[in-house]
């Protein structure tokens, strides 16, 4: 990874910790993958097809000490606050990296962004967040302690989200990360959490991920986990 | 294929993040207080460039704190924003450039 966006995700990140929010938010997205390879002990896990993007899961209700505006914490690292799409999701945009914030979609299906007061912001409001939020795990990026989601999880979420992706280029890379964090989780003896994690899910959800990886043709890889 | 969707979306975002970029840019105040000696006091003057010419616009014999933190902050995010567009501008050159090759990527 650049040693500049490496750099400065690691300040964002201190600014973060140091405020109190880092500890009650979630790192999801691409970077997690980043930070698997650790998890795993191995480089060159996965492909190093990585966007800008910076992703937080925002858990409902958020519980903070004090309320921080975020943009006003980052804004001299040259961060510019921007809005996505029509409905106007907050993001902040630096030439190395585009923080965007996530929260877990409950009720009716909407696209309408969720104010988050606490931190100033807007969220994106998507669906099978939860799954996410199973059993988090913390990581080590550079010196700050991160919260990302179980390996097993991110795998089984990106199989159950590719197919609602509007940019098949994106679909796709969800397909490769998902078989090969699950190719890594057996050769780390912990197929039988993705089992688990797999078997508690709902049944529709289980459909999902078997079609997503027997289209694939990956019906080995799904065998690891299906077998009882 | 996925790579040059990849890039695609990229390509876009640094488009939309340069127009971002010189928009916040020119919101910030214009030009930095400078404190100048003169016979033994202190003036403070308004620098900045007007159609290439340099100005000068006195501004009193003592400026606010907040009003010299304002043109400080500026002139720190004028450099911060100057560097990202030109960094947005080598990374949309590259961007069309490999978009635009001949060979499969």
């Amino acid at each position: 990874m650049e040693k500049k966006k490496y750099s400065l995700c690691l300040e964002v990140l201190r600014r973060m910790k140091k405020e109190g929010i880092l500890d009650k938010v979630m790192l999801v997205g691409s970077w997690c993958v980043f930070l698997y390879e650790d998890y795993f002990e191995k480089k060159g896990l996965l492909p190093p097809l990585r966007t800008r993007d910076l992703e937080f899961l925002i858990p409902v209700p958020l519980k903070l000490e004090r309320n921080t505006d975020l943009f006003e914490l980052i804004k001299d690292l040259g961060f510019v606050l921007d809005y996505k799409g029509e409905q106007g999701y907050i993001i902040f945009q630096h030439p190395d990296l585009i923080l965007e914030f996530l929260v877990p979609a409950r009720g009716r299906e909407t696209n309408k962004p969720f104010n988050i007061d606490q931190l100033s912001i807007n969220a994106q409001a998507l669906r099978f967040m939860d799954a996410l939020a199973r059993a988090p795990i913390q990581m080590l990026f550079g010196d700050i302690k991160v919260t990302i989601p179980h390996p097993a999880d991110f795998a089984l979420h990106k199989l159950l989200i590719a197919k609602r992706r509007k940019q098949k280029a994106k679909a796709e890379k969800d397909r490769i990360q998902a078989v090969a964090l699950l190719m890594a989780l057996n050769n780390h003896d912990e197929i039988e959490t993705v089992r688990s994690v797999y078997q508690a899910m709902p049944k529709s959800w289980q459909k999902t991920i078997k079609r997503e990886l027997l289209d694939l043709g990956e019906e080995k890889v799904f065998n690891l986990f299906n077998q009882t | 294929m996925a790579i040059k969707s990849v890039l695609k979306e990229e390509l876009a975002n640094s488009l939309r993040m340069q127009k971002r970029y010189e928009k916040e840019l020119s919101k910030l105040p214009q030009g930095s207080i400078n404190k100048r000696n003169i016979k033994g006091h202190e003036y403070y003057y308004l620098v900045y460039r007007e159609n290439g010419k340099f100005k000068a616009v006195y501004k009193g014999k003592s400026v606010s704190d907040s009003v010299l933190k304002k043109y400080s902050q500026a002139k720190e995010l004028r450099s911060k924003y100057r560097k990202a567009i030109s960094q947005l501008k080598k990374q949309i050159r590259y961007l069309k450039g490999a978009l635009r090759g001949k060979e499969e990527i």
